[in-house]
């Protein structure tokens, strides 16, 4: 089960949801969804690291290479959309909808390897 | 990989030719990705799922509230509706990106470039909210600290503890809406702002009061006057508890020289009258019971068996035949828990008996009819659908 902390009884999260009706937000974000996990090269820090190149092919399949691998995957709509949630953080325990998310790139193909790949 | 160098098209070129492909193969858009340098993990990001009822007051620009103490279960509350969240995991990794193109955004006949994304977070799971059942429980223990037992006692009150309609829809796991039908149907009175809920026994002194007026006056029954009353009774109970006394226990009748006059509603008085008389008693001798209600209702108003479901449990398998009250508030709101109470108290149940205690735990794809058939047990004796324990004899 979830446990959500809250400070204190009876304090309650407050959700805003974006800046007005209808128009308040973006479909900026969006998700890239990979089987399984992603490992560091080095086990160091992911943070600030290069992942891979996202191309489309003519025809539009969205085409992934990470490292030495290569993946196929495909355009999909979430059957459920996702809001995007963020913690306020100026003292107020409040989450603010930043976006709703509709749509993703799915990976799940097994990723190919490039191979003759000399470095 | 590398960390700081800013990739260029030669780059992205030769990973292409690695992998025997070439820019004719491609559209002229490549997304570099890479992950923020900021805190990864540790952000105050959180996908919540959405079905149709949450992606309507989002996109309406609805505020939802989400209300738990630390030991509470999480929901999330919109105006009319109340969601339990559970975490959902997933064996993929969710990257969360920003201005990401999708394949029909890239312009056909552009340049080769590069944009460079960045994943914000990666997530492995989600916040699921599935609609659901208020959770009651607090209203009624929050209110039960604080009953109002007229103007004379209200200095034995902690006036801290008292809570506005706002403070208690704060702390309690119910929509605005699913809040205000729960007060309805309690006997609660507006006072000062705070919402209290109304001693029976003082409730029963200012209801008898105000019955009492009706044939000290002479009046029709279907001729009582609302300014009348309140004025009669000043200086005996304070306007606020005799106004929602009134509006609880009286309908519309007529209009007389487009006053509006009012009447007493029989089936609320009398059920009412029958509360007062089972609370605290335990058991009462059936027939002793009714002839009493008879005798305690105002004149002219005509009691009913009927009247007492939801309110207490007639017994006519022992002998005599015994009545007891019976709450719903008491039962436990897991639904099975409930039934199992439910045929303990009593094995055999008429829908009408049984309805009033478990049309709480209904839903708009579950109404009672299917609760009774899912989780108990028909017969019909004497041609009266009866319900009992699945797992009786």
């Amino acid at each position: 089960m979830l446990r959500v902390r809250v400070p204190g009884p009876g304090t309650l999260l407050k959700m805003y949801s974006g800046t007005g009706p209808k128009e308040g937000f973006s479909d900026e974000w969006a998700i890239i969804e990979l089987q399984g996990d992603l490992k560091s090269h080095s086990d160091s820090n992911f943070e600030g690291q290069f992942i891979g190149d996202l191309h489309f092919t003519k025809s539009g399949i969205p085409l992934l290479i990470i490292g030495h691998h290569l993946m196929y995957g495909k355009e999909a709509k979430l059957e459920k959309p996702f809001a995007l949630l963020e913690k306020k953080v100026d003292g107020a325990t409040a989450y603010t909808v930043k976006s709703v998310i509709k749509n993703k790139i799915i990976f799940k193909t097994r990723p190919k390897p490039i191979v003759g790949n000399q470095e | 990989m590398d960390c700081q160098h800013v990739r260029n098209l030669e780059d992205i070129n030769e990973i292409l030719t690695l992998a025997k492909l070439n820019t004719n193969d491609v559209r002229p858009l490549a997304q570099t990705l890479r992950f923020t340098p900021e805190n990864l993990h540790d952000n105050n990001y959180k996908l919540l799922q959405l079905d149709s009822h949450l992606l309507n007051d989002i996109t309406e620009g609805n505020t939802l509230y989400i209300k738990g103490d630390d030991d509470d279960e999480v929901v999330i509350c919109s105006e009319t509706h109340t969601f339990h969240v559970t975490e959902a995991e997933t064996s993929n990794s969710l990257l969360l990106v920003k201005h990401l193109k999708f394949n029909n955004e890239i312009e056909e006949n552009e340049d080769p470039r590069i944009n460079n994304i960045l994943v914000s977070s990666i997530f492995y799971d989600y916040l699921e909210a599935v609609v659901g059942k208020p959770h009651l429980k607090k209203l009624h223990e929050i209110l039960n600290k604080s009953v109002y037992k007229g103007p004379e006692v209200e200095f034995e009150v902690d006036q801290n503890s008292l809570l506005t309609f706002e403070e208690l829809s704060n702390k309690v796991q119910a929509s605005n809406k699913e809040l205000k039908d729960a007060l309805e149907s309690m006997t609660v009175l507006e006072l000062n702002n705070k919402i209290r809920l109304l001693d029976l026994e003082y409730h029963f002194r200012v209801l008898s009061l105000m019955l009492k007026l009706v044939e000290e006056n002479s009046w029709q029954l279907d001729e009582i006057d609302f300014d009348e009353t309140i004025e009669a009774l000043k200086d005996l109970a304070p306007r606020e508890v005799i106004s929602s006394l009134f509006d609880k226990y009286t309908e519309e009748s007529k209009l007389i020289d487009s006053l509006q006059l009012y009447r007493y509603k029989e089936d609320v008085v009398c059920t009412f009258f029958a509360k007062v008389l089972l609370h605290g008693t335990g058991r009462f001798e059936l027939n002793e019971f009714l002839q009493t209600w008879k005798d305690s209702v105002p004149e002219g108003m005509i009691c009913d068996e009927e009247m007492l479901y939801g309110l207490a449990v007639i017994d006519k398998t022992s002998d005599p035949n015994i009545i007891f009250a019976f709450d719903e508030t008491s039962l436990p709101e897991n639904i099975n828990e409930r039934f199992k109470t439910l045929f303990q108290v009593k094995t055999k149940w008429s829908v009408p008996e049984i309805t009033p205690y478990i049309k709480q735990l209904a839903t708009v794809k579950l109404d009672v009819n299917a609760l009774l058939a899912k989780h108990a047990r028909a017969s019909k004796v004497d041609g009266i659908k009866y319900y009992s324990s699945k797992h009786g004899k």
